[in-house]
């Protein structure tokens, strides 16, 4: 099966839109993602799916590797409270179970987990964290 | 739990307007003015409200940020009583806390503001002595649709 990331961030796209509590998953591909200006509030919870760098982990036999995606999900959300509810932490949830049933992204990688949660960052009423996703996949390159 | 909603500088500015009515021994609140000409001694004390600048910076298509500069210029007047003079800083003093006090006692401005904080007060230094003349500048952080 020929593995790329094209598909792989297709079906990461399609899945995080399956979320229970997230509004918007939005791919972007500058180095700042998102201008999250561009969004109501009702557009929040978003997920922006920046697109990641990649990186070989291991060459293989017959001109294959393992490749590393490293993508960053930076989540989104507004909370009226100076001192923020911990509704959010109920999307990292959401977010961390999803990855975890899907780890392997409708068949598109190898493996796929998350590795860092950042802090939340942000002011009233509108704050982000990023959840950073390690995934490896099989590049073969005669094939794709 | 607090709750803000998206407001307007002018619901900030009435609230101001109604906290500072309810002073003790206040004469006379009026909008936009800087100076006292034409006010006449039984209208001390005095305070004039005005609206100097908002910054604005974008959160969210809907929402923006407004750090809200207020200007409070405020003026008291020192009377003889019984033939002795009033001092004129503590009657300025004790008006300016009474003034601190109405602004500062709900910083929420009703529910229309984030916050409201004080941030320099100024006085004339005595030169138009018997009449003291103080401002205080007011930073009021509120929420709204631009």
């Amino acid at each position: 099966m020929a593995l790329n990331r094209r598909d792989i961030l297709t079906q990461l796209d399609v899945i995080l839109k399956t979320i229970t509590g997230i509004t918007t998953v939005v791919r972007s591909y500058g180095e700042n993602g998102i201008d999250i200006t561009q969004y109501a509030d009702t557009d929040l919870p978003l997920i922006d799916l920046n697109e990641p760098g990649e990186s070989n982990d291991e060459e293989m036999t017959s001109r294959r590797s393992i490749q590393d995606l490293e993508i960053v999900l930076r989540v989104y959300f507004v909370d009226w409270n100076d001192k923020i509810q911990s509704t959010y932490e109920t999307y990292i949830k959401n977010i961390r179970d999803k990855i975890g049933s899907e780890f392997k992204v409708n068949n598109t990688v190898t493996a796929c987990w998350i590795t860092d949660i950042s802090k939340v960052e942000g002011e009233v009423p509108v704050w982000h964290l990023d959840m950073t996703l390690n995934v490896k996949y099989y590049l073969n390159q005669l094939s794709t | 739990m607090a709750l803000y909603k998206l407001s307007t500088k002018e619901a900030i500015l009435l609230n101001l307007e109604t906290a500072i009515n309810g002073i003790s021994g206040i004469s006379f609140v009026d909008w936009q003015r800087v100076y006292d000409q034409g006010i006449t001694e039984d209208r001390y004390p005095f305070v004039f409200i005005n609206d100097l600048r908002i910054d604005k910076v974008k959160m969210l298509k809907n929402i923006t940020k407004n750090e809200f500069m207020v200007g409070l210029a405020s003026g008291v007047w020192a009377v003889e009583i019984d033939g002795v003079m009033e001092n004129l800083g503590t009657k300025l003093n004790i008006f300016m806390e009474s003034l601190k006090d109405a602004v500062i006692a709900d910083r929420s401005r009703n529910g229309c503001a984030y916050t409201t904080n004080i941030t320099t007060i100024e006085t004339d230094a005595g030169n138009r002595y018997p009449q003291g003349i103080f401002v205080i500048m007011l930073n009021i952080k509120f929420f709204s649709k631009e």
